[in-house]
């Protein structure tokens, strides 16, 4: 019976992407996946039990769609075997359905990898129906409050989970207070972190979320800060502390495939998973990256436009955003530099964009130019306002306002034009935006939201 | 124009209740002083301080957090209730956000039934009910207090899942929703006005959107303090205020 309607779930759920795809109604990522799920809500399940798949499952607020991409990676250049994979934007149970369907074949015929990154909050049903080998936790900030609710809820959603699936194996970020402590009763963990003397921030900023005991709630102690509340904490009222852990000491100095601290975090965490799943040594995983790895869309992406070099970095929440600043300063050191700021409150970016609030733009206003662009831009545009010592002018032009001598536009097009018309050949330009005005401005830039350019 | 008169803006646990960009309403304070000439200075109480702190600050803020984090603060309040009160009563300027709000209610009753005493300075409760949905969006209000220079319109982002129902006999709304939900979703008030001391759900950045409320507060400050006459006018700074506020009426609020 069951096979049945598996059967009947994927055979429905083809011939719509078959209707799709001859009707040229657009690609339709998840949709499939949502069929098959309303015929047989244990799809996924059914489907990956039949196959001789293992599934690596990546999950946290920062750095899924680069850690997951790593570990196809490393893997891919590892093995001779498949791996299959879901697209950003599809990473809740119907898009894990989705990619299954689309893949059936790789599945079914040969040994494969799955590595999935699972949305917070997705990730019990993932885990439930996929049954993976490995779960990787990278980190818990505060994101979109108005759509995830707040960090808290979500670690005592996750606490529960990992309870009840004590033959994972876990690899987590040791300097994550909070999920560090999610794992602490489970069996199975490898933990990372970063060499402490990478560790150069001397207090504690505001994006922080965990800075109290997870156990006991006493204020934790930090002898040293990676960035946000990432660092090597310990409680001197009930002894909590980091677990044991790799902190690869041994590629320090080398040349990681991304900018910025939290990057060497994602790197860290591609290392330790694929080392544990495939017995190769941590070098190895590593000169991989570093020769292979293409960053994907929107993460530290470089896109030609108009003979300039646009690289563009999502930026969605207080401990993104300030990372990606962290990585900008550290690489512009001896540059011109000129920034876009494009903030949207679509549903995907949250409807709030209190947020900014919490962001540390002042270094960012003293090293380099910066624009603002998207629905929201006056809101980014009033916070930048008020990192000024003087009252900054503000004047009205044409229908045009601009603040500092900085145009604050609206439609997305507009900005990235301007900007690019603006700066001189000898600036580097960047753009830091939210997820829906990272689509928007790829889509203006390369002609579409999703694949990568062609050089 | 420069004057000496140091002003100190206190914020009450920075580390534990600030979780929704509050701190742009302290940035806001501090910046249309210092840009008026006044000298400033942002103090932090933590959880670790005594508010007897307060007796030495111009005016106080408190932003909103996560429920672990409000369970840590309310020991701290208890415990030095009276300073607090003590302080408001007397016209200390103050902004209180969302959870900071329902502190200073009367009692706050949880989804699982249980009362919890507040410090009582509003004439409020607060109710969570686990079958009813959070209150979320863009908000925007007709201001019940006189801004000076500014548009009467606030607007605001709330998130609360608590529903604040107040004595109108003894206490005044801080506006009348036009659009969103405010203190219940039900009798279109929006937050509490009382002494010198605003509490509202309108969360983060309210001072920077509005800032009418920003110069009502500093004007309670520097009256308070004897730096200016209850009559006199503060010097505008006007930004960009009115674009921002109009995109948000208009795309998102549909007014």
């Amino acid at each position: 019976m069951i096979q049945f309607r598996v059967w009947l779930a994927l055979t429905i759920a083809r011939l719509g992407v078959w209707v799709i795809k001859s009707a040229n109604l657009g690609s339709g990522t998840t949709w499939p996946g949502h069929i098959a799920l309303r015929i047989d809500p244990l799809f996924v399940l059914h489907v990956l039990e039949k196959s001789s798949c293992r599934v690596i499952l990546v999950a946290g607020t920062n750095g899924k769609t680069t850690t997951a991409s790593m570990i196809r990676t490393i893997i891919e250049k590892n093995t001779n075997e498949r791996v299959i994979y879901n697209a950003e934007g599809a990473n809740l149970i119907s898009g894990v359905a989705s990619v299954l369907i689309a893949r059936q074949d790789d599945i079914t015929s040969r040994p494969a990898w799955c590595v999935f990154e699972c949305d917070e909050n997705a990730l019990r049903a993932v885990v439930t129906q996929t049954k993976p080998e490995v779960v990787v936790l990278l980190n818990l900030f505060r994101d979109q409050l108005d759509r995830y609710g707040e960090v808290n809820s979500i670690g005592a959603e996750w606490k529960d989970l990992f309870a009840a699936h004590k033959d994972v194996n876990y690899i987590v970020n040791a300097d994550d207070p909070l999920l560090a402590s999610l794992v602490n009763d489970c069996p199975r963990v490898d933990a990372y972190s970063a060499p402490q003397s990478m560790m150069k921030q001397r207090t504690l900023g505001h994006d922080v979320d965990s800075i109290y005991c997870p156990i006991c709630r006493a204020a934790l102690t930090y002898t040293h800060i990676a960035y946000s509340h990432i660092g090597n904490y310990h409680c001197s009222s009930c002894g909590f502390a980091r677990p044991k852990h790799e902190d690869y000491g041994e590629f320090k100095g080398k040349k990681y495939p991304l900018m910025g601290l939290y990057n060497l975090y994602n790197t860290h965490a591609a290392i330790l998973a694929s080392t544990k799943v495939l017995g190769i040594a941590p070098r190895a995983a590593f000169e991989v990256l570093t020769t292979h790895f293409v960053p994907m869309f929107g993460r530290q992406e470089v896109l030609r436009y108009k003979d300039r070099q646009l690289t563009i970095m999502l930026s969605k929440n207080p401990a993104g955003f300030n990372q990606a600043v962290q990585a900008l300063t550290e690489a512009a050191n001896q540059h011109k530099t000129a920034v876009l700021i494009l903030l949207n409150d679509q549903i995907p970016d949250g409807r709030d964009v209190s947020w900014i609030w919490d962001v540390e733009l002042d270094d960012l206003m003293s090293l380099a130019e910066v624009c603002y662009g998207g629905e929201r831009a006056y809101d980014i545009a009033l916070r930048a306002a008020y990192t000024f010592e003087k009252v900054p002018e503000v004047l009205h032009e044409n229908g045009e306002i601009t603040c500092a001598g900085s145009h604050i536009t609206t439609d997305i097009e507009v900005a990235i034009d301007q900007f690019v018309k603006r700066y001189s050949p000898s600036h580097t330009l960047y753009i830091l935006a939210t997820y829906s005005a990272m689509l928007a401005a790829r889509r203006h830039i390369a002609g579409n939201s999703f694949h990568t350019q062609q050089s | 124009m420069k004057h000496t008169e140091n002003i100190k803006i206190g914020w009450l646990y920075p580390r534990l209740m600030s979780t929704y960009g509050d701190r742009g309403n302290i940035y806001v304070l501090q910046k249309r002083l210092a840009w008026r000439g006044y000298d400033t200075e942002v103090v932090e109480i933590h959880e670790t301080d005594r508010l007897t702190r307060l007796e030495t600050m111009d005016i106080v803020m408190m932003g909103g957090a996560q429920d672990v984090q409000q369970e840590i603060v309310a020991e701290c309040l208890m415990r030095d209730k009276d300073v607090l009160l003590a302080q408001l009563e007397s016209g200390l300027p103050g902004l209180f956000v969302c959870g900071a709000y329902q502190f200073l209610g009367n009692y706050y009753i949880t989804a699982d039934n249980v009362r919890l005493v507040g410090l009582g300075y509003f004439p409020m409760y607060t109710k969570s009910t686990l079958n009813q949905p959070r209150l979320i969006g863009n908000i925007a209000l007709k201001s019940s207090i006189v801004l000076p220079g500014a548009s009467q319109t606030i607007i605001g982002f709330e998130n609360h899942g608590g529903r604040s129902y107040f004595d109108k006999e003894s206490a005044a709304a801080f506006g009348q929703v036009m659009r969103g939900f405010g203190n219940n979703g039900e009798d279109s008030t929006e937050g509490l006005v009382m002494h010198n001391t605003i509490g509202t759900y309108l969360h983060g950045p309210l001072l920077p959107k509005n800032p009418g409320v920003a110069d009502w507060l500093i004007t309670r400050v520097l009256v308070r303090r004897g730096l200016i006459g209850e009559s006199d006018q503060l010097a505008p700074i006007t930004l960009f205020e009115e674009p921002t506020r109009d995109y948000v009426l208009k795309h998102r609020l549909d007014m």
